[in-house]
């Protein structure tokens, strides 16, 4: 189908098969009308969609964004902080279909989609599939911060050759991924609780566009950990992992618990799938949980929470009565 | 907390929409078409191949989590896409190139 596409939002590529309209507003309903119509022809009874698209132009939740009436208006005047991803979230959530966004555009994480969300009883998932560095980074810092060993700095580089790679280089998608990408550790090691360990941190990450390997990414990771008095200790990881090999698997789970939890009624920001996302989404004041084992467990403890299984919290002491 | 009420059953076909048909969408249809052809395995996908420990450790309860939630089969799996390009699935999936010349032809009439 043809997409609803604004090369302002994705500046390094163009193609032919996109929708015309006067404003977002209509390009919205022609992707609703898309939905019906594969809806009716296909004879599904349920549907799901999930966001495999390019990284947007970094934008931040404003006013237009902040409640449906405003975010409709605003795409009627083609407000320039609507991206083409917003009006997918919105034709999916008005249209009672869940959504789950695989990248780090703001997307479903707006207000006036998630109140929709919660007013049309539709599940919602985000952002951004955590597949290959920020995986393994969710898996060690809370290794380190589990044992207290303090962290001087953390530098990660990538080289990647597919679109995703291509789109990056532009430095408003970049700045996207790399506010993704950036937070993960912040959350997980809580510096403000632990100013000795944590206070100093430096963190970077780099993505380069190097056209040779295709969708096989490399990931460099080098960790300058410190540990008893402080004495310095060096980690490095170096991931030879294939993007969309990483991802596919995701995209396959998200749309079946995606379905599942709509069917069990559960409306709105689904924090349990927070397992995926290298940001999840959460209910406004909540931090975000980022470490791989807490989300594991919150995912397994859902699943038995829905279906009348007592909660697993590994307290163990009944074994020793 | 709102206890969860009944879970409706996963009767009939889920259609799966995907915004962009790249390098994601058509690894993950071809998996999905591979794995329901059992020419492949659905390596790193929870809901194919986890485990959930249910109960005490001394009970043994360890269901699959597809046998132990309501999941819709792979088998009702139907797609569709929006993308930029007018290339159909195939041909970007073998623009993509992350699958190698064994698995695409295996999947060229589906995508």
């Amino acid at each position: 189908m043809k997409a609803a596409f604004d090369h302002n939002y994705v500046r390094l590529i163009d193609g032919p098969n996109i929708k015309k309209g006067k404003n977002k507003y209509e390009l919205a309903l022609q992707i609703q009308e898309d939905i019906e119509k594969f809806r009716k022809t296909s004879g599904v009874s349920r549907l799901v969609t999930c966001w495999c698209g390019s990284t947007e132009s970094f934008l931040k939740p404003e006013e237009v964004h902040s409640t449906p009436e405003k975010f409709e208006a605003g795409m009627k005047a083609n407000h320039p902080s609507i991206a083409p991803s917003m009006l997918y979230a919105w034709a999916s959530v008005t249209s009672g279909v869940p959504y789950a966004n695989g990248s780090p555009n703001l997307s479903v994480d707006i207000p006036a989609i998630q109140k929709l969300a919660q007013k049309n009883d539709v599940a919602i998932a985000g952002k951004d599939f955590k597949t290959g560095q920020t995986l393994i980074k969710t898996v060690l810092a809370p290794a380190f911060k589990a044992r207290m060993l303090g962290l001087d700095g953390w530098f990660s580089t990538n080289i990647l050759g597919n679109r995703d790679g291509e789109v990056l280089e532009d430095p408003g998608s970049f700045k996207t991924k790399e506010e993704s990408k950036l937070g993960a550790l912040e959350y997980i090691l809580q510096p403000e609780l632990y100013p000795q360990l944590y206070g100093k941190m430096h963190h970077k990450v780099r993505i380069n566009y190097y056209p040779p390997r295709g969708d096989n990414k490399e990931g460099w990771d080098n960790i300058d950990i410190f540990g008893w008095l402080g004495y310095p200790m060096q980690i490095k990881v170096d991931f030879l992992c294939r993007d969309s090999i990483l991802a596919a698997p995701i995209v396959l789970d998200l749309v079946l618990f995606l379905d599942l939890a709509q069917r069990a009624g559960m409306r709105g920001i689904q924090e349990w799938l927070s397992f995926y996302f290298k940001s999840p989404m959460t209910a406004p004041g909540l931090y975000p949980e980022h470490d791989l084992f807490i989300q594991s467990m919150k995912l397994k403890n859902t699943l038995r929470w829905m279906m009348g299984e007592d909660l697993i919290t590994h307290l163990g002491q009944e074994y020793y009565d | 907390m709102k206890k969860p009420g009944k879970i409706a059953p996963a009767k009939g076909k889920l259609g799966v929409l995907l915004p962009g048909m790249g390098a994601v969408s058509t690894t993950f249809m071809a998996g999905v078409e591979l794995v329901r052809k059992g020419e492949s395995n659905p390596v790193g996908s929870l809901t194919q191949l986890g485990t959930i420990r249910l109960g005490k450790r001394t009970e043994g309860r360890t269901p699959s989590i597809k046998s132990f939630v309501p999941l819709s089969e792979l088998n009702d799996l139907v797609f569709a896409g929006w993308d930029i390009f007018n290339d159909n699935a195939y041909e970007s999936a073998a623009n993509a190139g992350v699958l190698n010349l064994q698995d695409l032809p295996k999947v060229k009439t589906f995508l």
